[in-house]
């Protein structure tokens, strides 16, 4: 039932009555906040000058570090200032906040302040600080093997290096945080977040307030994509300070160009690797180092270059493996989480060396891919078991489902003729591990509570930003009591109902709430069940609130109930099985466990189990399960104009059984799209390390236009899977990384068309640019 | 003529009159923050992503249906006259319309934001079409970024709409009563001061040829696709503020002799579909131009006014020796586009002179084979690294006639006319072709920044003339 309810925002989003932050009505005396940023990469403060800005009549205040109760913060080590103080480490860094009583005087407010920087010399490039060992955190190395001699006795070696540069999230609803001044020194913060719970400690400690003074609400936020699970939080803190000091509610909104501007994107890595094949394709060994550009500050980069060598290996075994990572600093924006969360660039890698052993082979790609595939329950090199593994059959039914061979005997044909187009086709897969790889943030809690008339209420610590997380629970929780799904709410997150959460990230968002969710309203259910064998065994006449009111019949004493495992509840009907004529609707259940003093409330916490991974030794298992996919992606390049399209892009992904089919195909073609963005058309362009491709006139993210022409997503069926809340299976990052099968394709594609059939070094994005210079590299 | 110092327009059915500070707002923020409406939303304020699109119509065409626009960059006051609808209009007592019924249904909306944007855009597509195939919703869904459906969704949903449920939006409410103030208050000028800002709007070429004389620094405002896009990037437009939407005659588009006038208030839109009606191949290279939401603004003249290098129409009007038609204070005057383009952002234009329209004969498709080209990073909706056009006629294998333009290439766009000399009279041949793409290299100069590299944009240059012969011709 309720198989692919219709989001529950549906609605709101088509009438323009769902609200997000800056929709919510201005109240009395609230004030506007923007930031005063740093204009430079890297330099000294000399002097900040905010009198002439203080003196414009709209403008109430200007606040710097010095007005702040703890300036620093960071969601791993504590190394980022919320406002600059004695220097500045990138363009878009903050350093002073601004009040004012209007919206449109923040171009001339920002103008009035006069900044004196001494300019440091910047390190803007990865391969600059590669060079000198300009680091963020400790290396990282995993390994399984003698990779050495593995790679000295292979038959075939190539070795190489891939740059992989960064996104931008572009999610349509900017950084947006309003406060509100409460009785008592307490400040609501409403935040367009992914993780209120951390708003709430920075808030609070930037604030100099404790953790209980402080509220953060996140009603929906439109769009995130990992961009507002730790970077939200000082926007929410700049707000909050002027709440503090002016006692008036405070706004911060900022315009797309400055976002772009100030917050970081996805890591740009680049990862040089020697791989050791045998004559058939066979990996015999993969030795890599990671280097990823985490920008000024660590935010969540050493966590994302661990999972960017956890996903090196993909879905192929390595058996002789060797991955360093190393975080490296530059004075760019501090880069952070985007959907994937370094499992992309890892990915990214391994495919394309695939792609190069096959040419180098002259073999087919998917012939080197199913060769290396895991097979049954291999291990990897971190020493995690795959169990309930699928990856065999998703080639194997992909290569059948798509024709491969005709169809790869099309495209050849294609080639062979006059055309002005190449075409090229690939297939890339995605084994990506659930489970934040940091233990103790996989866990969660959730708060139901039924109402009087049969309704019910669900809070988490979920956090909706379209990803359909809050129909997922409410039809957990419907399905649970068996009633429709118009009956339960998922309501506005808020710290004050579910504590000490974790950001909604790493796709677990529906696993660890839902689950917690439906822990909670089980609780309920198995005392309504007590109730319901009670009061189906009592005569009618004794049920209502009259008759309790009078106090005429006897309590039911629910711990004396037994055999209530016979109660069922049936489409908004519950009874006795042994008795199925006899029955009671839920809402009259309901109230009847009220009238003999039965909670109708219940908190629910759940936890993934089995998990360790000691990140110093690069051994464990750090995943709960794996959600496995493939993609076959065939493209175009035009010889004129290196103009790329793509034509087919045909999908295949387990996803246990869905909670709801229709969101999950959205969140497929959703993030396959955006992952098609990344390995395309996003070019991010600085200029002395300001971004200047910051809008989306100069930033090019998919339009509707560029999606596959033909474009199909299809769900493995799997009766396998038990592992997860309802059977389902996460599903937010990993079908970004079969985009990947995109990039390949062009390699592919560009393969054809330089007949040589050397390996071809591509960067990501591969830009109509970058494609029309390849190809003219190649005719010389 | 006694002038008024508001504008009138009609939002969901209901007049406003819209006066001082209110009436130099974006329409996005009239709306959102004047009048409640938060249905509508803003992105990226610059006309690029659909987010804020509502409907308009103008009173003077209450024949025609209603369009889209981006409310962001549209100034409050240039919507005088206008009827617009935003999402909270579409549903009536309650009752969703069709389309967003089929959004809702289709799963259409994932984070929401970009949500009301889509279903405006899509309301549109069906209030000017009766069916729609697939390549129709995307042309529609063009001007809409949505970051989270990978629009497949969308697409789905546009195609599943009941489309023999759907009623003309002139049916939504009732316009008689603002159609008859409208038409009470359209031959008054309007003029709206705010301290030293001020905006006005002559209702005759005279009128404005006398203001723009007083006031030289007057920027005239028409789709304001551009400009407003400077403004709310903190730019200052100065202070005099003019638009010339009361002025009938420069809606037109009419036929003298060969040829054809496009008044300087005419929008590409209505171009586009004028040009349809002709075949001409410049009506397809519109069709790639711009989303619609700015092409039912933006006009041809301020396309060319705008002064960019890379505007996409320029080398086709210089290819076709284009006339621009100038209004002063003491008369009117026409110049070829070529003399009238003196470099970067600069024209043969007096202060109190002002466009009022483009004239140019349309080529003939069958004697002549054109290419229009634009290269960009990506194909729809996008600025142009490089664009250009070529024109040949040919007679017994000699190229009569060769016309070559180029923008992109440097401080303005260029026609070669050297280069069209060396070809006429000769026959196609590779030392030939050559030569010329050796000839087109040395007068261009691309620069570098974040469209593509000097290298990338000189090396298209040459290919896209390769192409274009290639394509067209046979020649060893």
């Amino acid at each position: 039932m309720n198989k692919s309810a219709y989001h529950d925002s549906g609605r709101s989003y088509v009438t323009g009555s769902a609200e997000y932050v800056d929709d919510r009505p201005l109240v009395q005396g609230e004030v506007f906040v923007d930031v005063f940023y740093s204009p430079i990469a890297h330099g000294k403060i000399k002097s900040l000058d905010v009198s002439q800005c203080l003196a414009l009549p709209e403008v109430l205040g200007v606040y710097t570090y010095k007005d702040l109760k703890h300036n620093l913060w960071g969601s791993i080590f504590h190394d980022q200032v919320f406002l600059a103080a004695e220097q500045v480490q990138f363009v878009g860094e903050p350093i002073a906040v601004i009040a004012a009583t209007k919206r449109d005087i923040f171009h001339l407010a920002k103008s009035k302040i006069k900044l004196e920087v001494e300019e440091l010399e910047p390190t803007l490039d990865l391969q600059k600080a590669i060079n000198s060992k300009f680091f963020i955190g400790p290396k990282r190395t995993i390994q399984r093997g003698d990779v050495d001699t593995a790679l000295a006795t292979a038959e075939y070696r190539l070795k190489g290096d891939i740059e992989i540069a960064g996104q931008e999230h572009f999610y349509l609803e900017s950084q947006a945080s309003i406060a509100y001044p409460k009785e008592d020194q307490q400040i609501e913060i409403h935040s367009s977040s992914q993780h209120p719970t951390e708003v709430q400690h920075l808030v609070a400690e930037a604030l100099g307030l404790r953790h209980h003074q402080v509220v953060c609400v996140v009603k929906r936020m439109g769009g995130a994509f990992g961009g507002k699970e730790s970077q939200a939080a000082p926007f929410a803190v700049f707000a909050a300070l002027v709440a503090q000091k002016l006692n008036r509610p405070a706004r911060i909104i900022l315009t797309k160009d400055d976002d772009m501007v100030m917050t970081g994107k996805r890591n740009p890595f680049k990862n040089f690797y020697e791989v050791g094949f045998d004559r058939q394709g066979k990996i015999l060994a993969l030795k890599a180092e990671l280097f990823s550009d985490g920008g000024a500050y660590a935010d969540l980069s050493t966590a994302i270059m661990e999972r960017a060598m956890l996903h090196l290996d993909n879905a192929y075994f390595i058996p002789n493996f060797k991955v360093d990572g190393q975080v490296c600093k530059t004075h760019t924006p501090p880069n952070t989480a985007f959907r994937g969360f370094g499992g992309p660039k890892g990915v990214a890698t391994i495919e394309s060396i695939i792609e190069d052993i096959a040419v180098q082979l002259k073999k087919d790609s998917l012939e080197i891919r199913k060769l290396n595939a895991y097979q049954k329950e291999q291990t990897t090199p971190y020493g995690q078991k795959i169990e309930d593994n699928v990856l065999p059959q998703l080639f194997s039914e992909i290569e059948t489902h798509t024709q491969y061979k005709k169809w790869r005997q099309d495209i050849e044909t294609h080639n062979a003729g006059n055309h002005s187009t190449y075409r090229g086709l690939s297939v890339t897969a995605v084994k990506f591990g659930i489970s934040f790889t940091t233990r103790f943030l996989n866990q969660g809690s959730a708060l139901v509570n039924v109402h009087m008339d049969g309704s019910i209420q669900v809070s988490t610590g979920a956090t909706e930003m379209g990803q359909g997380v809050n129909i997922k629970i409410a039809q957990v929780v419907a399905e649970c009591f068996s009633i429709p799904i118009e009956d339960v709410k998922v309501m506005t997150t808020s710290t004050e109902k579910i504590p000490n959460t974790s950001a909604t990230a790493a796709s677990s968002g529906s696993d660890i709430n839902a689950q917690a969710a439906l822990t909670a309203a089980q609780g309920i259910r198995e005392r309504l069940s007590k109730v319901a064998k009670a009061v189906l065994a009592r005569p009618k006449e004794w049920r209502g609130k009259p008759m309790a009111g009078a106090g005429t019949v006897p309590e039911i004493q629910i711990e004396t109930v037994t055999d209530w495992q016979s109660i069922e509840f049936q489409s908004g009907q519950i009874f006795d099985k042994s008795n199925p004529k006899e029955t009671i609707t839920f809402s009259e259940l309901v109230l009847e466990a009220y009238l003999n003093r039965q909670s109708l409330s219940q908190h629910g916490y759940f936890k993934y189990p089995g998990i360790f991974y000691n990140k110093e030794t690069g051994q464990g298992t750090p995943f709960f399960y794996y959600t496995n996919g493939v993609a076959a992606s065939e493209v175009s390049i035009d010889r004129w104009t290196g103009e790329l399209k793509v034509l087919r892009s045909e999908i295949l992904m387990d996803l246990g059984r869905p909670i709801n089919e229709a969101v999950d195909h959205g969140q497929v073609t959703g993030a396959f799209v955006q992952g098609m963005g990344w390995v395309t058309t996003e070019n991010l362009f600085y200029k002395n390390g300001r971004l200047v491709s910051n809008s989306p006139s100069t930033y090019k993210i998919p339009s509707v236009h560029d999606i596959p022409r033909v474009f199909h997503c299809r769900l493995l069926d799997n009766n396998i899977n038990t592992r997860n809340v309802r059977a389902s299976k996460a599903v937010g990052e990993p079908p970004l990384l079969l985009a990947i099968s995109v990039w390949a394709a062009t390699k592919n594609a560009l393969s054809y068309y330089k007949k040589s059939k050397s390996v071809i070094k591509l960067r990501i994005p591969a830009t109509q640019e970058q494609i029309y210079m390849k190809m003219k590299e190649t005719s010389v | 003529m006694e002038t008024r110092d508001y504008i009138l327009l009609t939002i969901n059915g209901q007049m406003h009159k819209i006066k001082g500070e209110h009436a130099f707002l974006p329409l996005s923020s009239l709306l959102r923050y004047e009048l409640g409406l938060t249905g509508t939303k803003v992105v990226c304020a610059e006309g690029d992503c659909g987010a804020c699109t509502v409907l308009f119509r103008r009173h003077q065409f209450s024949s025609e249906r209603f369009q889209s626009l981006n409310s962001c960059i549209s100034t409050s006051f240039l919507m005088d006259m206008n009827h617009i609808i935003t999402v909270e209009g579409l549903a009536s007592q309650n009752h969703l319309s069709e389309i967003q019924d089929s959004m809702i249904k289709n799963f259409g909306g994932q984070c929401g934001f970009c949500t009301p944007g889509f279903v405006m855009s899509l309301t549109n597509l069906y209030e000017n079409h009766k069916q729609a195939t697939e390549q129709k919703v995307k042309n529609y869904l063009t001007g809409n970024l949505c970051r989270c459906t990978g629009y497949q969704p969308i697409i789905n949903a546009a195609l599943a709409v009941d489309t023999t449920k759907i009623k003309p939006l002139a049916r939504q409410y009732d316009y008689s009563r603002a159609e008859h103030d409208f038409d009470s208050e359209k031959q008054r000028p309007i003029k709206i001061t705010l301290s030293e800002k001020e905006f006005f709007a002559p209702t005759t070429l005279e009128m404005a040829a006398e203001y723009k004389s007083k006031n030289p620094e007057a920027r005239i405002f028409s789709g304001a696709t551009d400009i407003g896009v400077q403004i709310n990037k903190g730019k200052n437009p100065g202070n005099k503020l003019m638009s010339l939407h009361l002025i009938p005659s420069l809606y037109e588009i009419r036929q003298e002799g060969d040829f054809t006038v496009i008044g300087a208030r005419v929008s590409l839109h209505a171009l586009q579909k004028y040009l349809e009606r002709k075949q001409s191949q410049f009506a397809d290279f519109l069709n790639i131009f711009a989303s619609p939401q700015i092409k039912n603004t933006a006009t041809l003249v301020g396309n060319l006014a705008n002064g960019s290098p890379i505007a996409d129409t320029t080398p086709f009007l210089l290819t076709v020796d284009a006339m621009v038609d100038m209004q002063g204070s003491l008369g009117k005057r026409s110049l070829l586009l070529t003399d009238f383009i003196k470099g970067y952002k600069s024209f043969d234009l007096k202060d109190d002179e002002f466009i009022t329209s483009i004239r140019f004969k349309l080529p003939n498709p069958a004697k002549i084979k054109i290419g229009l080209f634009k290269v960009s990073q990506r194909r729809d909706l996008d600025i142009s690294s490089v664009n250009s056009c070529f024109i040949f006629q040919t007679h017994n294998k000699k190229i009569e006639k060769a016309k070559i333009a180029y923008g992109g290439v440097g401080p303005k766009a260029l026609r070669l006319f050297d280069v069209e000399k060396a070809i006429e009279g000769q026959e196609l041949n590779t030392a030939l072709v050559d030569k010329i793409k050796q000839m087109i290299s040395t007068r261009i100069t691309p620069i570098t920044d974040l469209r593509g590299s000097a290298d990338f944009r000189s090396q298209q240059c040459l290919d896209l003339f390769d192409r274009f012969v290639q394509e067209n011709f046979t020649y060893e």
